[in-house]
């Protein structure tokens, strides 16, 4: 039992109790009535007290009684509430976890998954909460969200019974991770009841939550309970054994375009080292079977193993698979695919007023075409002509370029950046995202330039190179294509005389070459977003997800297509038909970081409440105010009775004469 | 509501016996089981054997003995000689002890008040029927005695006694019954009107009377706030102050309380009758506020105290 106002409560102890005492005992005034002899009295209250040993409590009774109804008001002043079984009525909210980690088949000895489930117990709290009788329908109404990386309203607040349950059988599992604040958001918008009185103050009822999950949750750290009364239905098992692909990566060596090379992640969830053979496959095919062993997870972070497959000649695009073979309760996180695509040669055309600098860099690259223009040249080239890069060295570039491009010194006419004049104070370099593609293994500490662009990037633009002074570098898309555009001219710099210089280059053209194909080193996780660009005669196309399940989806204009966000991890395949052209594919990766630790939790802390994992029924606080208000009128009835009695409200029957004769 | 314990006594003698009542209690007399010898030849047949026409009883032939008493037709049937013995007509001898004490001025109707009436009406019954009546007032202070009247001249001085006793010094049944026992010359009916609650208890007292051959009767008189005190205003939080000793007893009213006093006070009256049935004592014990004439007419009756 706690109290909600314990200290009002005691100030009225402290403030009541003993004026009421001083009052009793002051009026314990006994009036003197001479009696012809005390002899009969002094034997019957002498008889009272041998009989009773509550006699000295019984001749204060009244006082008793009265400091009985005082405590029993003060504590409802307190507001007493106590944990019991919660009934129909009432608003409830059904939050059903369908994360990564849901997916897990440990939930009963028949292997069916948590999510399972957990429909299954919802299915229960449905019944529990609308059980259909003609007197019990009542006036409760129940929410459904189900939520992962995303929350979504799978059921607003209805009182109906066949909407609920049909609600909860449309819920799917997803490979996200588990996002509990969206979902808490979602039931405190609903909850919000309006006055028609008046609009003006909507007044919210705080809703029972009803959680069923593992406990997993990435973001509990900033929820905390508004007055919501919270049920956690844990779900899952504590010495479930698992193990996943962390991360999977792969790479043409520099020297060897036409092979890759795989590198992979393993995790190990469980508190002792595991072997477990690892199966690599491409296209399907089974290339190798490495066994390993896998060390021990400390201190609820996973045992890692780092796995390097041997390079292979890989001359095509092709799909790249890495399984634990080996059964354990989360089977999504064994396996993570991999798109690989077609090693290709860059066409690139580099656009300068005849400098040798840029032209001398490219040409070491191994491109497969590289192009000088002078602008001239170029504002008169062939329209037809495709290239994968198109690098402006100090020439300012046209518009409306479809095409990925670099440019440098002369930022390119564009909605994103915003040109306010010449920045002609020397600076450094101050930050860099060594993260992106294009900043790794690229030097900047000694990077000196003289004079560079005043440019004000808009938030859609990345800056890669922060420079003392403004943005040095910067990367965005648009119209389809991506953009980096680099704020001074190299030869205003010193760069062109470190060999970080090289390496930008190169990254630089890589990634741009490369950047509408599938990533290679990065994978994408569930919630993000894809984009494919499939020409503009497709308007139709259908999208294959990893269950094999298939979403119809529509290009714009453009020919882009958009899909998300994402929910399951694997291969997707975008299929569209455009003569023999094989579909465009994308990977997901499961984000076992987080759903792959599958321990469920003993309880979840909101913010200052912890709430301990049910296997029964749902909890709600009862308020006990309302009995002690009742008991109290009992009590001061009761005390009425006695004291209308003392005040000769009862009589003994008289006995006629003669008397002690019977 | 009456006030607790309060009430008045007589104080004329119209008070204490009114005519009608007077008239009622001629056709009274007084009852013993027992025959008492007196001084004077009376109405009353004595225990004596004499010359009366009553036959009493047999007994065999002694030398001296009166031939005229011998029964001449057992003689006949069985050759023994057999005297006939009669019952001699003699007065009797009534004594009327009332308790004077402070705890007998108390109660409404008043205790003693109604003693005296009881008393008066009693003596009256004596009187009238040439008994010898004899009245005792007793309290701490000693024994108040109004001795040897005879004769319904005597009711005026019986009446003027009794309206001048007034409660005195507590206790002192004990000394009072022994110096009534050994004051009486003759033996007769001793009625003792008290309530009997003696400090010292009652039986110590009564014993004094028991062994003279008296018939005694006690009639155990109790104020009606005694019997039911919670209905004549007794309740909450209150000192009792005892009119005896002037002990105080500090009580809390409630029915428990009540039910327990009710249940001592019967247990103390049926202990007095107990005790004094026997030793061959009448006990009869009545309330204050009962009529006079139901008394007399019917319950003294009924106990064989008055025929």
């Amino acid at each position: 039992m706690s109290l909600l106002t314990p200290w009002a409560g005691f100030f009225l102890l402290v403030g009541v109790i003993p004026p009421l005492l001083l009052l009793y005992f002051l009026k314990l005034r006994r009036r003197t009535l001479p009696i012809s002899s005390t002899m009969l009295w002094f034997s019957s209250t002498a008889d009272l007290q041998a009989n009773s040993p509550f006699q000295r409590l019984r001749r204060n009774l009244l006082l008793l009684l009265q400091l009985i109804i005082l405590l029993l008001l003060i504590l409802a002043i307190m507001q007493p509430r106590m944990e019991g079984p919660r009934g129909a009525g009432g608003r409830t909210v059904l939050l059903i976890d369908r994360s990564g980690s849901m997916t897990a088949t440990d939930a009963t000895a028949s292997g069916d998954t948590r999510l399972e489930r957990a429909i299954e117990l919802a299915h229960e709290a449905i019944d529990r909460l609308h059980p259909g009788g003609l007197f019990t329908s009542g006036d409760g109404e129940t929410m459904v969200i189900a939520f992962g990386e995303t929350a979504e309203i799978i059921q607003p607040f209805t009182n109906s019974r066949a909407q609920l349950i049909a609600a909860i059988d449309r819920i799917e599992p997803t490979h996200g991770e588990s996002h509990l604040g969206e979902a808490l958001q979602l039931a405190r918008v609903y909850s919000i009841n309006t006055n028609p009185d008046n609009p003006d103050s909507p007044a919210v009822v705080p809703a029972s939550l009803e959680l069923f999950s593992d406990g997993r949750l990435s973001d509990l750290e900033d929820q905390v309970l508004r007055g919501e009364t919270m049920t956690f239905h844990r779900l899952g098992e504590v010495d479930s054994v698992n193990l996943s692909v962390l991360q999977l990566a792969a790479d043409r060596p520099w020297e060897s375009p036409s092979a890759i090379e795989v590198f992979s992640s393993l995790g190990n969830f469980t508190t002792e080292d595991r072997r477990v053979d690892v199966q690599l496959s491409v296209d399907g095919v089974v290339r190798s079977i490495q066994e390993v062993e896998i060390p021990a997870s400390v201190d609820g972070k996973p045992g890692r193993r780092s796995l390097v497959f041997a390079p292979f000649k890989l001359s095509r695009g092709a799909v790249i698979e890495v399984a634990l073979l080996g059964e354990d309760a989360l089977a999504t996180d064994d396996t993570a695919v991999l798109v690989v695509p077609p090693p290709r040669q860059l066409k690139v055309a580099l656009v300068s007023e005849d400098r040798q600098l840029m032209a001398r860099l490219l040409g070491g690259f191994g491109l497969a075409k590289l192009e000088l223009f002078t602008p001239a040249q170029w504002a008169n080239r062939e329209e037809s002509d495709a290239w994968d890069v198109v690098v402006f060295d100090a020439v300012e570039p046209p518009s409306a370029l479809q095409m990925p491009m670099l440019t440098l010194g002369s930022a390119p006419p564009s909605k994103e950046l915003k040109v306010y004049g010449r920045q002609e104070e020397s600076q450094v370099a101050l930050q860099s995202k060594e993260s992106h593609p294009v900043m790794q293994h690229v030097d900047v500490d000694s990077l000196f330039v003289q004079e560079s662009e005043s440019i004000q990037p808009s938030e859609s633009v990345e800056v890669l190179l922060e420079g003392s002074r403004t943005p040095l570098i910067m990367a965005w898309d648009e119209g389809g294509a991506s953009r980096l555009h680099v704020a001074f001219d190299p030869i205003q710099s010193t760069w062109p005389y470190e060999p970080g210089f090289v390496a930008f280059l190169y990254n630089t053209i890589d990634w741009l070459g490369h950047s509408n194909e599938a990533l290679v080193q990065q994978q994408a996780l569930p919630g993000s977003m894809f984009s494919f660009q499939v020409g503009a005669g497709n308007q139709d196309v259908t999208l294959v997800r990893p269950d094999g399940s298939t979403r119809s989806l529509t290009a714009d204009a453009n020919g882009l297509v958009t899909y998300g966000p994402v929910d399951l991890s694997g291969l997707h395949v975008l299929e569209y038909e455009e003569g023999e052209s094989p579909g465009l594919r994308r990977s997901v990766l499961f984000p076992s970081i987080r759903e792959s630790n599958i321990r469920p939790s003993e309880s979840i802390t909101l913010g200052q409440d912890s709430v301990v994992a049910t296997t029964g029924e749902a909890r709600a606080y009862v308020p006990l105010w309302p009995w002690a208000i009742g008991i109290a009128v009992l009590v001061l009835m009761l005390e009425w009775w006695i004291w209308s009695n003392r005040m000769g409200g009862s009589r003994l029957r008289s006995r006629t004469n003669p008397i002690g004769s019977s | 509501m009456s006030r607790f314990g309060q009430g008045d006594g007589p104080t004329t003698i119209e008070d204490l016996m009114g005519g009608g009542l007077m008239s009622r209690l001629d056709r009274l007399d007084v009852l013993s089981r027992k025959i008492f010898s007196g001084k004077v030849h009376g109405e009353r047949r004595s225990r004596r054997r004499g010359q009366s026409v009553d036959f009493a009883d047999y007994r065999p032939y002694s030398a001296g003995d009166d031939l005229r008493f011998v029964d001449w037709n057992i003689y006949a049937r069985l050759e023994t000689l057999f005297l006939k013995l009669f019952l001699e007509e003699e007065d009797l001898s009534l004594a009327i002890a009332v308790d004077t004490s402070p705890s007998m001025d108390w109660g409404g109707p008043n205790k003693l008040g109604f003693c005296k009436r009881l008393a008066m009406s009693l003596g009256y019954i004596g009187l009238v029927n040439q008994h010898r009546v004899s009245l005792f007032g007793f309290d701490g202070d000693g024994v108040n005695p109004l001795t040897s009247l005879r004769g319904r001249r005597r009711t005026r001085e019986m009446a003027t006694w009794l309206l001048s006793l007034s409660a005195g010094a507590p206790g002192g049944m004990e000394e009072a019954m022994r110096s009534i026992a050994l004051g009486r010359r003759g033996r007769g009916v001793l009625i003792v009107l008290s309530d009997f609650l003696e400090p010292d208890g009652y039986d110590a007292g009564l014993r004094y009377v028991t062994g003279g051959g008296d018939d005694v009767f006690c009639i155990q008189v109790l104020a009606p706030d005694e019997l039911d005190p919670a209905s004549r205003g007794l309740s909450g939080d209150v000192r009792l102050r005892d009119m005896e000793t002037g002990e105080d007893c500090e009580i809390t009213v409630t029915p428990a309380l009540l039910r327990t006093y009710r249940e001592r006070l019967d247990a103390f009256c049926n202990g007095l009758r107990d005790w004094c049935t026997r030793r061959g004592l009448g006990h009869l014990a009545i309330g204050t506020d009962v009529d006079m004439e139901v008394l007399l007419v019917e319950y003294l009756r009924k106990q064989g105290l008055l025929q």
